[in-house]
């Protein structure tokens, strides 16, 4: 991978696939904070998006995201890097399954810290 | 934020019409009516808040009793949590509007009550006595923390919705 792609820049916009209902409230067309809550692996899987186009970024989730899953991809949320590390997280690349995907990183332990984080992510 | 690409954040739902699709595709699954059963019978037995509250507990108890039910791993749905939270939204006066109830990752339970962008509160359990909680009240006033599950609702929250709600 080129140093180009593992460095993620502030500038870019990276977006969570959301494959449950539970995570947005579609009656208000808002994601909900659970979206943006860190998995057993305390990270968040995100894919960067910058400069490609919907169709790729559906086809994306899609491919890499929902069908490895056998999950139904029902919506994203995109968010700027800059956003997530004005919260002190970190966004860093791991390009597998896909050379576009990334963790967000550095969640604190304390689960009310991470309530406040993640309804901050999901407020934007 | 909207269905679409806006500025710095979208929701965008994959087509409109598979939302109403998928929340009628979720009635179809197959439930694990023991688990309701005794899920109702017990909430039922601590509690008598309203119908509509108990429904929509069971009905997201059943949907979601497995693991990875968001696709990234995520915990089962803890019955315990499922217990406090009914018994929370119980002790919650009748003039504050019923909180959204929203599952979370590591089978927790959150009650939000969301009000419009940057206002926001959320208290958290996991069946494990305690009350997680964070908030946001515009764009220069948030808190966090967390309170042992009693059988009053803590000052806190209530503080916290009353400034949420402007009473």
């Amino acid at each position: 991978m080129s140093h180009a792609l593992k460095h993620i820049d502030q500038t870019e916009i990276v977006s969570r696939y959301i494959m449950d209902k539970n995570c947005y409230a579609a009656t208000k067309n808002r994601v909900k904070y659970s979206a943006f809550m860190p998995s057993k692996n305390g990270e968040v899987s995100v894919y960067r998006i910058s400069g490609i186009s919907e169709h790729e970024i559906w086809d994306i989730g899609k491919k890499y995201v929902a069908e490895k899953r056998n999950k139904k991809l029902r919506a994203r949320a995109d968010l700027p890097v800059r956003k997530i590390s004005n919260e002190r997280l970190g966004v860093i690349s791991e390009p597998n399954p896909h050379p576009l995907h990334a963790n967000i990183i550095n969640w604190p332990e304390d689960k009310s810290k991470r309530l406040l984080i993640a309804i901050k992510l999901a407020d934007d | 934020m909207g269905i679409g690409h806006i500025d710095h954040f979208a929701l965008c739902l994959t087509r409109k019409h598979e939302h109403t699709q998928s929340t009628l595709n979720f009635e179809d699954r197959i439930t694990p009516k023991t688990f309701s059963i005794e899920i109702s019978d017990r909430i039922e037995g601590l509690c008598d808040f309203s119908q509509e509250a108990i429904n929509e507990l069971r009905e997201i108890y059943n949907e979601v009793s497995k693991e990875d039910w968001d696709g990234y791993d995520s915990e089962a749905i803890n019955a315990d949590a499922v217990i406090e939270a009914s018994k929370l939204i119980r002790m919650l006066p009748s003039s504050l509007p019923l909180p959204e109830i929203t599952i979370e990752p590591d089978g927790g339970i959150g009650l939000e009550w969301y009000k419009t962008k940057g206002f926001v509160f959320v208290a958290s359990v996991l069946g494990e006595n305690i009350i997680s909680y964070a908030g946001l009240f515009g764009p220069s006033s948030e808190i966090h923390g967390k309170e042992n599950f009693t059988d009053t609702i803590p000052t806190i929250f209530l503080s916290a919705l009353n400034k949420l709600f402007d009473r």
